[in-house]
């Protein structure tokens, strides 16, 4: 079983912070050495992703829509304006958005590209 | 508010997209391995879907190990009615091991992206602490965390320092583990593979299956071909493009000589020895069921009726007749012994007596092999379907008059007819209806994966359950009412 040492309690604090500097970039203690493995990484796999669409870096939360694998063009729904929300309040809000006068105004370009 | 913006992919299609960030995100160790790319194969992002849905879609190119044909020749696959062209018939070997293979494939790749991500975030986290070690890095980084915690920097400094070492040592452990783990994914998807026959050249498992297909061959063809082939050659080097279908076949007909073998004397001396040695080597295996080898009592005598045994072997204990002799080893015996008795066979090229009755037992008996040697856990959606499949198939093709489905049409109706009027009741009857959410699911997964394949079959409703169907399960009996098309 593999085990590893919690951070030393003065970091604690500060874990989230970016006070860590790797050749120019700053990361915080929690990007380096937190428990969840994949936090650091995840990110890195979003923006690998991202990239082929050449989407910003930045751009998640997100949808991407198409209408066939076999397409090369697609919508793009920047979702940062839910970041943060409680989950029932995402819930709600998602739904709205589905089926709203948006959602359909773009099932409507969809039908017509 | 959310609002949509067109985009335009400018490196091929959104297939090319999806498929080039998918290979991206495994390490490479991962991705260049032979073994990742055949069941990376299976992904549906590399099959064509018709806009249409199954049933109007053009057909495409199989390239997933499910669907090509192993020597790299198309498989024809099953087409709707109608559309003029000869197409692939699917036997239920090609349902069982599409089945067998197709939930073994899923796990498999689920599993190595999974190896792929502890790999690479272990590999990020020890370049990041390796980075932050370097002296000018870590000089700035205390800085600035002293100067923030008001704690002074040495202090700080020593503290990093501590950090990164337990996290390289873990990262370095976590790596290691995945490492581990990566050798124990490619022994089984080489053993999944060699099933298929896919790799049947270099593959231990194809040889042993091949070498059953030798004995098969030199027995119809009074050894004739056993002195161009040698016990190590493959099945599958000595035909030159066999199909699924044909592999599975014969490797059927091996199994089904193979249990013909059973009514020898000598064969029974010689299985009785291997399962005491098997015994000796696995004397923890705790199965109330399986009886000790020292409470087998062998008199010396061939078994008169291995099958009938085989099935006292499956009824509860209270029905269980208690056995003169010892007639039966769980299939983990068989499996075991296999290869040797085979070779054996092939050595002194003799030809088991024919014995018709056993060849039903002996497909069932192959079934279970394969899902053993997959490590599949379906037992109802898996074992019991190919069970009833094979005996169904046996017991009306027995009847007068009785032709075998040949068109696809009539094959997709049989086997919407016996999936909805045979298989999913007794499947109900085997619930016993205290696990509702189990049985749909099952019973979805299968109508699932038999229309991935391209059978039209889907699940029953309620209603359409034919009265009384799974109210009794009788081994030897059929639903009243259930006529084959």
């Amino acid at each position: 079983m593999l085990s590893r040492k919690p951070l030393p309690a003065e970091f604690e604090s500060i874990k989230n912070a970016p006070v860590l500097e790797i050749d120019g970039k700053l990361h915080s203690p929690a990007d380096l050495f937190s428990f969840s493995h994949d936090q650091f990484h995840h990110t890195m796999e979003i923006q690998k992703v991202l990239r082929r669409f050449d989407l910003p870096p930045t751009s998640h939360p997100c949808f991407v829509f198409f209408r066939d694998l076999n397409d090369t063009y697609g919508w793009f729904v920047g979702l940062n304006d839910l970041l943060n929300l409680p989950e029932l309040k995402l819930r709600t809000a998602l739904k709205d958005w589905f089926g709203g006068p948006e959602f359909r105004k773009l099932l409507a370009e969809t039908k017509n590209a | 508010m959310l609002n949509f913006s067109p985009i335009k992919t400018k490196s091929g299609t959104i297939r090319d997209v999806l498929l080039s960030a998918r290979d991206a995100m495994l390490p490479e160790i991962l991705a260049n391995d032979p073994l990742a790319k055949w069941i990376l194969s299976s992904d549906l992002l590399q099959t064509p879907i018709p806009r249409h849905g199954l049933q109007g879609g053009e057909p495409s190119r199989p390239q997933s190990p499910l669907r090509d044909g192993h020597d790299g020749t198309e498989v024809r696959r099953w087409k709707p009615e109608g559309e003029g062209k000869e197409y692939f018939k699917p036997s239920p070997y090609d349902v069982l091991a599409h089945i067998v293979v197709e939930e073994a494939t899923n796990f498999y790749f689920a599993c190595l992206f999974h190896l792929g991500r502890v790999l690479a975030s272990a590999d990020a986290r020890l370049d990041a602490i390796q980075r932050l070690l370097d002296p000018r890095n870590l000089e700035s980084s205390a800085a600035r965390v002293g100067g923030l915690l008001e704690i002074d920097t040495n202090l700080i400094r020593l503290s990093l320092h501590g950090m990164c070492s337990s996290e390289s040592e873990y990262q370095s452990a976590r790596r290691r583990f995945a490492l581990d783990c990566w050798q124990v994914w490619r022994e089984k998807v080489f053993r999944l593979q060699a099933l298929l026959g896919s790799s049947a050249e270099d593959s231990v498992l194809a040889s042993e299956v091949g070498a059953g297909v030798c004995f098969v061959i030199c027995s119809r063809d009074k050894g004739s071909l056993l002195e161009r082939m040698g016990p190590d050659q493959t099945l599958f080097s000595a035909m030159p493009s066999p199909s699924v279908s044909q592999r599975l076949q014969v490797v059927a007909s091996f199994h089904a000589d193979f249990v013909e073998a059973f009514s020898t004397t000598a064969y029974w001396q010689l299985v009785t020895d291997s399962a005491r040695k098997f015994d000796e080597h696995f004397p923890a295996i705790p199965d109330p069921k399986r009886p000790s080898i020292q409470e087998r009592k062998w008199d010396g005598a061939a078994p008169k009726d291995f099958v009938s045994e085989m099935y006292k072997y499956k009824l509860p204990k209270s029905q269980l007749a208690k056995p003169r002799y010892t007639p039966f080893y769980p299939l983990a015996d068989i499996r075991m012994l296999m290869c040797k008795m085979t070779k054996l066979f092939i050595v002194n090229g003799s030809k088991p007596p024919i014995w018709p009755a056993a060849k039903h037992e002996a497909k069932r008996a192959w079934v279970a092999n394969a899902l053993f040697r997959a490590e599949v856990d379906a037992e109802f959606l898996i074992n019991n379907f190919a069970e009833q499949l094979l005996r169904f198939s046996a017991e009306v093709s027995e009847r007068p008059g009785f032709r075998f489905p040949f068109a696809d049409s009539e094959w997709n109706a049989y086997l919407d007819s016996f999936f909805n009027m045979w298989w999913v009741p007794n499947l109900r009857h085997q619930l016993n209806r205290v696990d509702q959410e189990r049985f749909d699911t099952l019973v979805l997964a299968a109508a699932r994966l038999l229309s991935t394949m391209g059978y039209s079959v889907h699940a029953a409703s309620e209603a359409k359950v034919p009265p009384g169907a799974g109210e009794k399960r009788d081994s030897d009996q059929f639903p009243k009412g259930f006529d084959v098309p």
